[in-house]
């Protein structure tokens, strides 16, 4: 090992394990939120998949927008993509406070689906733990210490490339912990250092806001309003028709390409000023910025448009969307979910490590037994957790009010009580709570399949990941985690 | 793995957190402000150059922090580096 | 998804050629020793592969997207390498 190395092991060790208490369940629920539309598709299965065209949906939309909110400020659509196949419209007299609603794609009848987070709870978990500003600090911190474990990770591994390929799952405990450890680590290091960079890069808007001080007098939007072209204009007061919006859509569909308009933004519907604003998609480019046109609502005419960047404002947002993932396809997405559970196994093998090393050295003495606890809530812990989220959105009823604070309630529940239970089981815990969530996992699958699931293809899809992953569970825990002998 | 050499080995974690979090903020900070008052180009560009740094000054002294002989050292070094950065902002 | 297989085992022979050209792994893979040309071979044979799926993925998925997916792709072509030689190695 290198002097640096060695200099750097207890940062390694014990800066990674404490903050792998937090960084697991963050990469975790990352991985989840790679597929946020799915899941939010299977815990609502009021919501259906039908395939239409663009225009169609528009039309559809523009129908129930002339319905319900013909006196409203701005009415947002959103188009039927393949990941989610129906309609979304928003109105209000606020842009930032609109109220939605989902629909049919085919029928634009109005879906009624149950309230919830649905996926994008995991994409705020992992973001902030749902605390806003302190919890991106939080985040920020941790990704911090998560780049500086991998870096020196690099320099402690003397045998970076001789062991390259080396998995000995037969050898002695210590070992094969080593080797997952170091294995997992490696062959994930490119992805592991991007997804931790660009994340603390995200983050780094909020706990790092020193330019934003000098350039804007602190002002936390300036920057995009530089950068974002924006066409508006004040409202006349005096009535006009608009033009259908599917007119609209096509001339936007003429600039921005064909199928590539994700939303409309509509200001003023039925003022003489009023102004249809379209985005494109971001799914095939890396970086998440999304080009635009705005037309007058009344004539079509082009109002403005915006499909150059500032260069260092698309590498940032290239940053970005290397995070968000957005971009190529269901292919880069199942890279993204398994190599962000690899992430997870790395940091749960290194703990396991750390554990055994210093048990060996100090005994079940009470320090120990805390720290075993926060190991096994952490690991076993949080995907009980998840796993508690999605069961709660099937248990409770679907027309329950604030059904959605009592998932998000279940999640954190279930996981304070792993924690006792693992303080009270002491190390046996692992082994039980693993077997738990293993059968957790078939059980909601089972359920969804029995219960319609198979109908849906992205209900499908997290009932199959739901089985393999128990199964998975169900093997690891019996190879390492039988008998209390976890680590 | 805390270095030994330190006299001082009861402040020796202590410090290095201080140099670590502190240390690391501090020079990220008046890295920026320079950067802010030095760049000559527009503030939408610089605003989006330094967000894709940011995370380079803090894990640079997170990683020295640890690294360095000798706490004091750990936590002083980054510190005056902050001052000496902020120092040219206000001379200029 | 065809693109991501042929990506994945293009990638996934590279990784076995350059295990192989490394001298522990031959032996117990294969139960015998290798010549230094034979693993020299290997390893050309390997970087050859892996640039084939680089060209591949770009070809495919483009300059700026095809490297990620093939970053991705290689993270598991390295951890099935280490599965083989981990059953292999008995």
């Amino acid at each position: 090992m290198s002097p640096l190395g060695k200099a750097l092991m207890g940062l390694h060790a014990w800066g990674g394990m404490i903050f792998s208490w937090l960084l697991i369940p963050v990469f975790i629920t990352g991985s989840i939120a790679v597929f946020e539309p799915e899941v939010s598709q299977w815990m609502q299965p009021e919501l259906t998949a039908h395939p239409t065209r663009p225009s169609n949906a528009v039309a559809l939309a523009e129908a129930h927008l002339n319905e319900h909110a013909s006196d409203q400020s701005f009415w947002r659509i959103r188009l039927p993509s393949e990941r989610e196949p129906h309609i979304g419209v928003a109105w209000g007299k606020n842009p930032r406070q609109l109220h939605e609603e989902t629909l049919d794609a085919v029928s634009g009848e109005p879906l009624h689906e149950r309230e919830t987070e649905g996926g994008h709870f995991f994409t705020h978990f992992h973001a902030d733990l749902l605390l806003g500003a302190p919890g991106r600090w939080i985040v920020g911190a941790a990704g911090i210490v998560m780049l500086a474990a991998l870096v020196s990770g690099i320099l402690i591994h003397h045998r970076f490339f001789a062991e390259f390929f080396t998995l000995r799952p037969r050898a002695g405990k210590r070992r094969a912990w080593l080797d997952v450890h170091n294995l997992t680590g490696v062959a994930s290091l490119p992805f592991l250092l991007m997804i931790t960079y660009t994340g603390c890069v995200i983050l780094a808007e909020t706990f790092m806001p020193a330019a934003t001080r000098a350039l804007y007098d602190g002002n936390p939007r300036a920057n995009r309003a530089e950068v974002v072209k924006s066409f508006e204009r004040k409202p006349s007061g005096v009535p006009a028709g608009m033009l259908p919006l599917a007119t609209h859509l096509a001339a936007a569909e003429a600039i921005l390409g064909e199928g590539k308009v994700s939303s409309l933004l509509v200001r003023h519907p039925g003022d003489r000023n009023g102004l249809v604003q379209a985005y494109r998609h971001v799914d095939d480019r890396l970086a998440a910025v999304s080009d635009h046109v705005t037309f007058d609502a009344a004539n079509g005419t082009l109002f403005g448009q915006q499909t150059e960047w500032n260069p260092m404002t698309y590498a940032y947002r290239a940053q970005v969307g290397l995070h968000t993932a957005h971009f190529g396809g269901l292919s880069l997405r199942w890279l993204y979910f398994l190599s962000g559970l690899l992430g997870a196994l790395m940091m749960a093998a290194g703990t396991a490590l750390l554990l055994r090393k210093r048990r060996q050295r100090a005994g079940e003495d009470r320090p120990q037994r805390l720290l075993d606890a926060l190991g096994a809530a952490s690991i076993p812990g949080s995907i009980l957790a998840s796993l508690a989220y999605l069961a709660a959105n099937r248990l409770i009823p679907a027309e329950t009010g604030g059904r959605e604070t009592l998932e998000i309630a279940a999640f954190f529940s279930v996981w304070a009580i792993t924690l006792i239970h693992a303080l009270l089981r002491r190390r046996r815990a692992w082994h039980e709570q693993f077997v738990a969530a293993s059968a957790a996992c078939v059980l909601l699958a089972l359920a969804d399949t029995y219960s319609g699931g198979l109908v849906d293809a992205a209900r499908r899809g997290v009932d199959l990941t739901l089985l393999a992953t128990g199964a998975l569970l169900f093997a690891s825990s019996r190879r390492f985690f039988r008998t209390g002998d976890a680590t | 793995m805390t270095r030994k050499s330190d006299k001082n080995v009861r402040f020796d974690l202590p410090l290095r957190l201080g140099a670590a979090t502190l240390g690391g903020y501090a020079l990220c900070w008046s890295l920026f402000v320079l950067l802010c008052a030095w760049l000559p180009f527009s503030k939408a560009t610089v605003w989006y150059f330094t967000g894709q740094l940011a995370p380079l000054p803090l894990l640079g002294v997170l990683l020295w922090a640890f690294a360095a002989h000798g706490a004091w050292r750990a936590l002083l070094w980054p510190l005056a580096l902050a001052a000496g950065l902020y120092l040219l902002v206000l001379i200029r | 998804m065809m693109p991501l297989l042929v990506t994945g085992l293009l990638t996934l022979a590279a990784m076995c050629c350059l295990a192989l050209g490394m001298e522990r792994h031959f032996h117990a893979w294969l139960g015998r020793a290798a010549t230094p040309r034979q693993r020299k071979d290997l390893r050309l044979a390997g970087w050859f592969l892996l640039a084939g799926a680089i060209a591949l993925s770009i070809r495919h998925w483009g300059a700026s997207i095809g490297p990620v997916i093939w970053l991705g792709v290689l993270t598991f072509a390295i951890l099935g390498v280490a599965l083989i030689l981990a059953v292999r190695g008995r």
